[in-house]
């Protein structure tokens, strides 16, 4: 992975909501993308243990979505682009949204 | 068919897969052909007269045609990009707005020259000022304006892709348009080098063996461990093409097509000796269900020697 730097000033003016609200990492289904390449990205991305990312992984598969990690804004954009280079699709969305 | 990967025995930190020489080329071919969507696909400001297939591992027409989207599909405003015509479109539409905002900077220098200088072409913050004037001249002027700011802003932030196979490479990264238009300014370039870097990778160890004139022959396929999760992301984005090509949008498809695939193959065992063929819709579906099929085999293969590592480096030292 290589390290860049923090990319997103905060213009876009959500000033009614806490600028620390918690963002979210989400990953979706898809057809194509193999199973144990999800339990792979899971555990050598984020670092979860097998088991997080097995059940994360039927998670995905089962209800169609999971949430895969969560944090500063700036930190799931840089989860989710990852995720889109490992070719999964991920969305960010702000917690409670 | 291909021997999955599995890890070298000599203990030199490799995985080794047995490939034919026609799966190799196979594989470099649609490698070469993700290279090419990724690269030409909606960039903005990429020249359209560099033309469509001046890579040099081009697909020779036939096979070239599989990975395009069908003509049907693209007539759709939508979808309309098969790997050539549809980027064709797309950067078209980008040059001939770019031409355009030229031109009416132009215009609107003529129209507004007898004006106060409220109205700038160049200035996005008089944006709505003309609007308001109900003046006719004015109004054509904001219509200009409109279409400048337009044009800056294709030039400046990357589009959406229209190909749905690109599209699937470079998703939305938000259900919000807003922050997935941001996200794509600032991400869109890094992730097509990313993917366009490991495809060549891929290539270049496929092409690492003199190619053999027995296609029997299977012929080792060295990925060293340090460049195995590269490897397996290449063969996820050529997947993710032909899955869109394939128009896999649900698990029950695939499943449909790998069972297409089987039967397809049975069959052509079963009649090698007499010469049926394939209805060319049949065929273009079967090849491309086999290279989908061989490239999931090896990164699903790659992946299990890529687990078996990471978790036992996990154990050594938790």
């Amino acid at each position: 992975m290589s390290a860049q730097p923090v990319h997103q000033p905060d213009i876009d003016g959500q000033s009614s909501v806490s600028p620390d609200a918690p963002w979210q990492a989400v990953v979706w289904n898809d057809p194509v993308n193999l199973m144990n390449y999800v339990v792979y990205v899971f555990e050598s991305y984020f670092g979860y243990p097998q088991e997080k990312a097995r059940t994360l992984m039927l998670q995905v598969h089962a209800e169609g979505k999971a949430i895969v990690a969560s944090g500063a804004r700036e930190k799931i954009e840089y989860d989710v682009q990852a995720m889109h280079g490992y070719g999964l699709w991920a969305t960010m969305t702000r917690a409670g949204s | 068919m291909a021997q999955p990967f599995a890890l070298s025995p000599l203990g030199d930190n490799t995985y080794i897969a047995y490939l034919t020489t026609g799966e190799r080329l196979f594989i470099v071919r649609a490698a070469a052909d993700v290279v090419e969507l990724l690269g030409e696909e909606d960039v903005p400001g990429m020249d359209d007269s560099l033309g469509v297939h001046s890579d040099p591992f081009a697909f020779p027409s036939s096979l070239q045609d599989i990975f395009e989207a069908d003509d049907d599909a693209g007539a759709g405003a939508g979808s309309g990009a098969g790997a050539g015509t549809g980027a064709g479109a797309g950067t078209g539409a980008g040059a001939g707005l770019g031409a355009g905002r030229r031109a009416e900077s132009g215009d609107d220098d003529a129209a507004t020259s007898d004006h106060s200088a409220d109205v700038s072409a160049t200035d996005a913050n008089t944006a709505d000022t003309p609007a308001a004037d109900a003046n006719t001249a004015d109004a054509h002027a904001a219509e200009n304006l409109e279409r400048v700011l337009a044009a800056l802003s294709t030039q400046e932030f990357p589009f959406a892709p229209t190909d749905p196979a690109v599209r699937r490479l470079l998703p939305d990264a938000s259900l919000n348009p807003e922050i997935a238009a941001e996200f794509r300014k600032f991400t869109d370039f890094e992730l097509r080098e990313q993917k366009v870097q490991r495809l060549l990778m891929l290539s270049g160890l496929l092409t690492e063996v003199d190619p053999s004139s027995d296609d029997n022959e299977h012929l080792p396929l060295v990925v060293r461990a340090d460049e195995a999760e590269q490897i397996a992301s290449a063969l996820g984005d050529i997947r993710l093409v032909l899955g869109e090509r394939l128009d896999l949008h649900s698990d029950e498809e695939a499943e449909r097509l790998h069972n297409f695939v089987m039967t397809v193959q049975e069959e052509l065992l079963e009649e090698s000796e007499g010469d049926d063929e394939l209805d060319e819709d049949t065929e273009r579906r079967y090849i491309m269900g086999i290279l989908f099929e061989l490239a999931g085999y090896l990164q699903e293969s790659l992946v299990e020697c890529l687990l078996t590592d990471l978790r036992a480096r996990r154990r050594q030292r938790p």
